[in-house]
């Protein structure tokens, strides 16, 4: 039994340590565990605000601008109709599985043909999600969570493939360290291509941020 | 050699069954925290969302981009993955990184730059995408701290001087992390960047997506401060910038005035900061008066007070304005009363719900626009950086 999913949040530690107790009154007294475990709780909630936002770019005031495969079949062009790809570190739970990632992505079609904009997450349980089609000729946000719902929860349940890359030692020692990288890429694509005409997808807007509550 | 995780592996939970009441903790048990808060306290920190600047660099030729934000004040070095592709030819974009040391630690407001030269002498590329870390101090330094392992003793209880040891991590851990929201730019190139002459306005960001980071448990909005790097073509006409949170009910906007006076030169980038704050007062009324020098705000518009330091005369809430003059507005408090007092603005972003699987705060999502323009026609505003970052409270 744990004592919590989430971390809770006992507030902000504040003067802990610069006032009382002092280390005069402590010397040599060993710290009760919950005590610490009071500590290690928020340290967790420490670590949960590190949930940041990685992508947030939106091309949407007008239609000609955003990012497509730059060609049609005929000219060749990414096989995959790869359009942006993001790369990223996670930052992991204590069994080494990524926090959720909530993604948004924005589109139009050039010529009103139907179009539909596909979102790889390496590593997710979720895989990919493609959204709703679409015809528009303006930028909009697109559903890509099923229904109307915009948004779509990229989940993780197993721990990411991790690398190790040496960094100079962080803890008072003179050798070297090996730092622990989780990399984890997001890849925005056209499902449809290569398209047969000039019809083009293009990708107005991309937003995509760790959340850490909730599950 | 040890293995150090910049990635913040959360320490595991204790498990109630490891719960000894009044038994001391093993020093193993602290050096682990401690790695944990210093993998916290520095590593990672996107400040520059990815995005696409979309700028395009001639053969030979160097961009800078200029990015400004406020450093939590713990990084030695950013890190830029950016992308790029040729634009005459086909093909898959190629990706590169950068890393650059910083010169201190500092948590002062700052513009950084991303410098690519295009190392072909002939093909045109195009940056399409880019984004900014902050990485981890990698090294012990003069103000790091940082834990000696000569105080403590592996499977030792802690003792008072290894509790100084580490409470240097705790003390530093009780400053909160921002959190960025957006960070846009343009090349600093005059010719390329984000410009216009309407006076009516132009979109820098149209439908634009920011969900805050919900701070404390009872917040439900979580404030944001804004920066803006602009330049006008003449010294005769200023600009301005405005921000609109389209919330379904009443659209909170706040503006950022720059007159011609704060254009030195024509033709040179100046940083700005949104302001949020105003002096307030009311006379045996309602009607509460706020002082900015160049709100520019418009009747009718809606404002959203997210401070004061006078909650019961000028609670916190949404109100409508009424513009009565370049530096003055009134709203309608609700309660008579003569006071007066200082309050901040805010643009009313809704908090994540921790509550929620999804995070979502409501079924409807929020988005926001920025909007600039110039005072005359005759002039040009140019914008190269966008920025919005958390407000730590």
């Amino acid at each position: 039994m744990t004592l919590g999913r989430k971390a809770r949040y006992d507030g902000e530690i504040r003067n802990l340590f610069s006032g009382t107790p002092t280390a005069a009154t402590l010397i040599n007294q060993p710290m009760r565990m919950s005590r610490s475990n009071y500590l290690v709780n928020n340290i967790n909630h420490i670590n949960d605000q590190r949930s940041q936002v990685v992508v947030n770019w939106s091309d949407n005031d007008a239609t000609g601008r955003g990012l497509s495969c730059a060609f049609s079949a005929v000219d060749g062009g990414s096989p995959t109709g790869l359009i942006m790809r993001v790369t990223y570190q996670a930052r992991l739970d204590p069994n080494g599985v990524p926090y959720p990632l909530r993604v948004f992505v924005s589109g139009y079609s050039t010529d009103g043909t139907s179009c539909s904009i596909r979102v790889k997450v390496s590593g997710s349980t979720t895989g990919s999600a493609t959204s709703a089609t679409f015809t528009g000729i303006s930028p909009d946000w697109r559903a890509l969570g099923g229904g109307a719902i915009k948004y779509k929860m990229f989940t993780f349940s197993a721990p990411v493939t991790t690398s190790l890359v040496q960094v100079p030692s962080t803890i008072g020692s003179s050798a070297p360290s090996q730092a622990v990288i989780a990399p984890i890429e997001i890849k925005v694509e056209d499902p449809s291509f290569p398209r047969l005409s000039a019809a083009k997808l293009v990708i107005s807007g991309l937003y995509a941020a760790e959340y850490v509550g909730g599950y | 050699m040890a293995v150090i995780s910049p990635v913040p592996v959360r320490p595991g939970y204790p498990l109630l069954n490891e719960v000894i009441s009044g038994a001391p903790v093993r020093a193993s048990t602290w050096t682990s925290a401690a790695e944990s808060l210093l993998n916290s306290l520095g590593s990672t920190n996107i400040f520059v969302p990815f995005h696409s600047p979309r700028v395009t660099v001639n053969g030979g030729a160097a961009t800078t981009l200029r990015f400004r934000y406020t450093p939590n004040g713990r990084a030695t070095q950013v890190r830029w993955l950016y992308q790029i592709e040729f634009t005459a030819s086909s093909g898959a974009p190629l990706f590169f990184e950068q890393i650059a040391a910083k010169a201190s630690k500092s948590s002062t407001i700052e513009t950084i730059a991303f410098t690519y030269t295009n190392p072909s002498l002939i093909s045109q590329v195009r940056i399409v995408g880019l984004i900014g870390f902050e990485d981890t101090a990698s090294a012990i330094e003069d103000t790091d701290l940082g834990v000696n392992p000569a105080t403590y003793q592996i499977r030792e209880p802690i003792t008072a001087r290894a509790y100084e040891s580490i409470g240097g991590l705790f003390e530093g851990a009780t400053s909160k992390f921002r959190r960025y929201y957006l960070n846009h730019s343009d090349s600093d190139d005059l010719l390329s960047h984000w410009n216009t002459s309407l006076t009516a306005g132009s979109f820098l960001v149209k439908n634009g997506i920011i969900l805050t980071r919900r701070q404390v448990p009872t917040s439900v909005y979580c404030p944001t401060q804004w920066h803006i790097r602009a330049a006008m073509s003449t010294t005769l006409y200023g600009g301005k910038v405005t921000v609109t949170n389209n919330k379904p009910a009443n659209q909170i906007v706040n503006h950022l005035v720059m007159p011609n006076t704060d254009f030195a030169a024509a033709n040179t980038y100046y940083n700005f900061t949104m302001p949020r704050s105003f002096t307030w007062s009311k006379a045996a009324s309602a009607t509460a008066t706020l002082t900015r020098t160049n709100h520019g705000f418009i009747t009718m518009e809606y404002i959203y007070i997210d401070s004061t330091t006078n909650a019961t005369e000028l609670p916190i809430g949404t109100y409508q304005v009424t513009s009565t003059g370049v530096n003055t507005i009134t709203i309608n408090t609700g309660v008579v009363g003569t006071a007066s007092g200082s309050c901040t603005n805010d643009l009313q972003f809704d908090a994540e719900d921790y509550n929620d699987n999804s995070g979502m705060p409501s079924a409807v999502e929020q988005f926001y626009d920025v909007i600039y323009r110039v005072d005359n026609a005759a002039g040009k505003l140019y914008v190269s950086n966008v920025a919005c970052e958390e407000v730590l409270t």
